[in-house]
């Protein structure tokens, strides 16, 4: 049984935790307010990264025998800094991931990603050989690739999923502490799906984008009458990335290639036309009837992707509705009038 | 003999205190209106109407509050941060942190052994944790601020109020209320919510003990229990801790004359 | 409503757009800061405001391609193609004093683009969507040390229809990384040169290098000269220089106005000429300061005699450039910067900006929505704490003057001072 690497962002490949023999273990904060993160992290920083270090200080957290901080975003630069001395516990590993999606870019990216498996490796037992990171790298694509699967009959209509479920399944997923648990969430949901589902037929079919989604959402947004059909966000469909060819020889530049290449998120600003592009197929592909944003408050990512969100939505003319959100789950009572007032316009 | 005062002028109420010899001989809280100088100068004559003292025998004014720049007979301005450190100072000179909770800025001042101010650090912008806040979350409660510390003692819990943004906090204390929780279950919320504010100002400063607290929100018993369980220990509170700012500030007069 | 104020709402806006484009009103604007040229304390400050003008008129009379930049791009790259730099933000800070501010805000905020972002990029965003901004040939921007930089930038190019170019900055300073930038920069200049078709001129790009080393020659000699006591300038005055940093470097201009202030530093030095009648404390200022009037200076300095001895942003954080192997030296240059990488750098080199200019107490000030600067400030507190170095964090906003409050403002400057007096 392995020791638990933490992770936050989703460009951090997990296959290289994985073949080391370690678990990785995503960090999604906690409910409620963040008072002890807030003595070391400023008022206007984003609620995601206070939460998790609130869990962090809280010792809310199993034990974790290090962290990969990937300095993606402002935010999880300040907290890379902050995270080993105010906060986590084993060892903080950083790493740097580009905003570009070119060739340079990749070969940058993986030289970081060995560096990286050199420094996990450290804490472990063993060295990473080549043929273990590419038995990782094939057995987390096929999990993958079964959600992918999974999520794609949804919208095709031949399976009634909840978002709500899929949602919870995919934080299951990503939390999961043991490889058994991992396998044990994977074969609950497929019994799920031979259950009958509540049927959301009917409803209008929705896509959810925007910084990392809070839990309840979904679930919310269904039980007012919507239907989350796909989830755009680091915790939802993006983090299932994409199928890329598989590469000969160097498995840091496959790693590169899949997570860099995969649907991106509003930090790759160099890369925003493949962003719109990606937003055009989930509409025509999984017949979207409206969009709702979820604009972390303090993201500066989110504020200026919702305003190309924006003009995406007024070109295809879709409606679309903008939700600020705290990360808290206080924040109910005022998304419950905006989403059902929405809804109410189709 | 020597007759000093100190006038606090803040943003909802002006304090005048007049001490003789180290002694406080009168003392008056006043609603703050819109003339500062004017209320000033009313807060000041009917301190020394208390203590029996008249204008003449005055040797030092020193102004403090949001108003301070205002008092043009005051002979000396002095923030309240470092009239707080010093009333306290005279009160309990043991005391290693001031919390001051007022109407526009809460703040923990860090004092050293001889009472002097050590560092301080004050509410952010966006933050709630404030006299104010507590106002704003009273009416939207429709109930007297003055009733908020009893009424949330009585309360088995709080509710949880998840946002500091008064904004956000105002519309979740609105669906607390239309969900049908205890008006006392939110109100210790709230407490609770601006004691874990004002805690984590105090942990960026790194307080120790012993701490006291001054300020009208002091006289909130709900946020001083939440306060105390926040930080783990016990908090002093003065008697009057309203006038702190204006006896700190006589107390500065004071000793400017020695 | 007043006919008048009719007549002006309506035409103020258009008058304003059109006097930017007219070669008038830049011939005008110089003449009355020419007639003026006495009254100005330092004369490498009306340099600056000449030079400055020339530049905004380049840009609005579109007098070679324009290239917008954010304020952390190596301009040198700008000025060695013979472009036109115009860097937003900076034109955000000069906005507020035109009058247009207010008006760019609504635009901004009526566009979704929120309170919580930094207002410097709202303010841009809002004056280049109401008109007010020489519209970009092609658009660089660099992803340190803000978020909200690159976002702005390249909504800005597609709102324009222009090429926008990203120059990714890591963390590290490795190999690895000056390779990776080093190439990314070689890439941009090319990219630029293609795209606005102006010819490749080696000797040129190589002059703008040797032009940014000079700059970097004089500003550390200015430096050197604010080390002193006293200090023969007040932060107020030593401010506005800053925004070369920003916008000059790689220009002939810069170099000559830091020589200019150089001369006039070391001559006040010599005839003992102190920047304030008394200096009662040294401070050190971080990050920038509000653009429209405050009182925040002169109570500091006039008032009190806390005199900012230096600027964070003043710090020369990088080794002099090698012409001959430009991308890797800018891309060295780049990856110096002390705001970069773990917060542990950034503290390290402001500890040893309180040593050399000796310094009695730090302020930093909040700009609201500036994350980058402000987030991990916590570890920067600690840090000074145990070096028992008073430390004031201001909080404020730049150029969204609604969000100043004075008396907060002067409490805490006032207790800050207090504090400094009683160590």
């Amino acid at each position: 049984m392995g020791a638990l690497i933490g992770w936050f962002c989703h460009y951090t490949p997990v296959e290289i935790i994985t073949a080391l023999g370690f678990i990785p273990y995503r960090l999604l904060g906690r409910e409620g307010n963040t008072p002890r993160a807030d003595t070391y992290l400023v008022g206007n920083l984003c609620p995601y990264v206070k939460s998790c270090l609130e869990t962090a200080i809280r010792q809310e957290l199993p034990p974790l025998a290090g962290t990969v901080i990937a300095r993606s975003c402002n935010a999880m630069i300040h907290l890379a800094s902050t995270w080993p001395r105010y906060g986590g516990q084993g060892a903080t590993l950083v790493l740097d991931v580009p905003r570009r999606l070119d060739e340079e870019a990749v070969l940058y990216y993986s030289q970081n990603l060995r560096r990286l498996a050199g420094e996990l490796a450290w804490l472990g037992e063993r060295q990473l050989e080549d043929s273990l990171l590419w038995q990782a790298i094939d057995a987390w694509e096929e999990q993958r690739s079964y959600w992918r699967g999974l999520l794609a009959a949804r919208a095709r209509g031949e399976i009634c999923l909840s978002g709500s479920d899929v949602m919870a399944w995919l934080d299951g997923w990503q939390t999961c502490a043991t490889a058994a648990g991992r396998d044990k969430g994977q074969a609950g949901s497929a019994a799920i799906e031979q259950q009958s589902r509540p049927d959301f037929r009917g409803r209008p079919r929705l896509m959810l984008a925007g910084s990392i989604l809070p839990a309840e959402l979904p679930a919310l947004i269904e039980e007012w009458g919507g239907w989350s059909v796909f989830e755009d966000a680091c915790n939802g469909r993006r983090f299932l990335l994409a199928e890329v060819a598989r590469e000969t020889g160097d498995p840091y530049l496959h790693l590169a290639r899949l997570y860099l290449g995969g649907p991106p998120c509003p930090r790759m600003v160099a890369d925003q036309t493949r962003r719109q592009q990606y937003w055009a197929g989930v509409v025509d592909d999984y017949q979207i009837d409206g969009v709702i944003y979820h604009v972390m408050k303090f993201c500066d990512a989110a504020i200026y992707d919702f305003r190309a969100m924006k003009d995406f939505c007024d070109r295809r003319g879709l409606p679309l509705l903008r939700l600020d959100g705290d990360y808290t789950g206080g924040a109910r009572g005022q998304w419950q009038t905006r989403v059902e007032a929405f809804l109410e316009m189709f | 003999m020597t007759v000093t005062a100190g006038l606090d002028l803040g943003s909802l109420t002006t304090k005048a205190v007049v001490i003789r010899d180290g002694v406080i001989a009168g003392s008056v809280v006043m609603k703050s209106g819109v003339q500062s100088e004017d209320i000033a100068w009313r807060a000041l004559k009917a301190a020394l109407d208390q203590a029996g003292i008249g204008e003449e025998q005055v040797d030092g004014i020193v102004a403090t509050g949001y108003g301070r720049v205002r008092v043009p007979f005051a002979h000396h301005k002095v923030t309240e941060i470092t009239c707080h450190a010093r009333g306290i100072y005279h009160l309990w000179p043991e005391v290693a942190t001031v919390i001051d909770i007022g109407g526009q800025d809460s703040k923990v001042i860090l004092l050293d052994r001889g009472g002097k101010v050590r560092d301080f650090v004050m509410n952010e912008k966006c933050a709630a944790g404030t006299g104010r806040f507590l106002e704003v979350m009273a009416r939207s409660l429709e109930v007297n601020v003055e009733e908020m510390g009893e009424l949330s003692l009585a309360a088995p819990r709080g509710a949880s109020i998840s946002s500091m943004c008064t904004v956000f906090a105002e519309s979740e204390v609105v669906s607390l209320v239309a969900e049908g929780r205890p008006v006392a279950e939110i109100i210790r919320g709230l407490h609770e919510a601006v004691a874990q504010r004002v805690a984590a100002m105090a942990s960026r400063v790194g307080w120790e003990e012993p701490v006291a607290m001054t300020g009208g929100v002091a006289k909130n018993r709900g946020v001083v229990k939440s306060l105390e369980d926040n930080l783990g220990t016990a908090i002093r509170v003065p008697p009057d801790p309203q006038i702190i700012g204006a006896l700190g500030a006589a107390l500065l007069a004071a000793d400017s004359k020695k | 409503m007043d006919i008048y104020q009719l007549i002006r709402f309506h035409l103020a806006g258009p008058l304003r757009r059109r006097a930017f484009k007219s070669p008038w009103a830049y011939r005008l604007l110089k003449q009355l800061v020419a007639a003026q040229k006495k009254r100005y304390s330092w004369q490498a400050a009306y340099e600056l405001l000449l030079n400055t003008i020339d530049q905004v008129a380049a840009a609005y009379l579109q007098q070679g391609p324009v290239v917008w930049h954010n304020v952390f791009f190596p301009t040198e790259i700008l000025y060695g193609l013979g472009l036109v730099p115009f860097a937003p933000e900076a034109a955000a800070a000069v906005a507020v004093g035109l009058g247009v501010a207010e008006e760019a805000f609504r635009v901004a905020e009526g566009d979704w683009v929120s309170g919580e972002s930094c207002s410097f990029h709202r303010l841009a965003y809002g004056c280049d969507r109401a008109g007010y901004l020489p519209p970009p040939g092609a658009v660089v921007c660099s992803s340190h040390l803000c978020d909200a930089a690159p976002q702005s930038l390249a909504a800005a190019a597609g709102y324009h229809h222009v090429p926008f170019y990203l120059l990714d900055v890591p963390h590290r300073q490795d190999a690895a990384a000056i390779n990776y930038v080093a190439r990314q920069l070689k890439s941009i200049t090319f990219s630029l040169a293609d795209a606005l078709g102006v010819p490749w001129d080696q000797e040129r790009f190589q002059e703008a290098l040797l032009a940014s080393n000079t700059a970097r020659e004089h500003l550390l000699a200015v430096n050197r000269l604010r080390r002193q006591r006293p200090a023969c300038i007040r932060g107020d005055e030593a401010h506005g220089f800053i925004y070369l940093m920003l916008a000059g470097f790689g220009s002939e201009a810069a170099a000559a106005v830091y020589r200019q202030l150089a001369a006039e530093l070391e001559q006040r030095w010599r005839e003992q000429r102190r920047a304030v009648p008394e200096e009662r404390a040294r401070l050190l200022w971080l990050h920038l300061r509000p653009y429209y009037p405050t009182e925040i200076f002169n109570l500091l300095e006039q008032e009190a005699g806390a005199v900012v001895v230096f600027e964070e942003m003043h710090h020369v954080y990088w080794e002099p450039l090698d012409p001959a192997r430009p991308f890797y030296s800018l891309a060295g240059k780049v990856l110096s910067h002390h705001g970069l990488g773990c917060m542990s750098r950034r503290i390290e080199a402001i500890l040893a900006m309180v040593d050399a200019y000796q310094v009695d107490g730090v302020i930093h000030f909040a700009h609201w929505g500036c994350r980058q600067s402000t987030a991990g400030l916590r570890l920067l507190q600690d840090a000074l704490r145990d070096r028992e170095i008073p430390f004031l964090n201001l909080e404020g906003d730049c150029v969204d003057k609604s969000k100043y409050a004075p008396g907060a403002t002067r409490t805490r400057l006032e207790g800050f001072l207090e504090m400094l007096r009683a160590v």
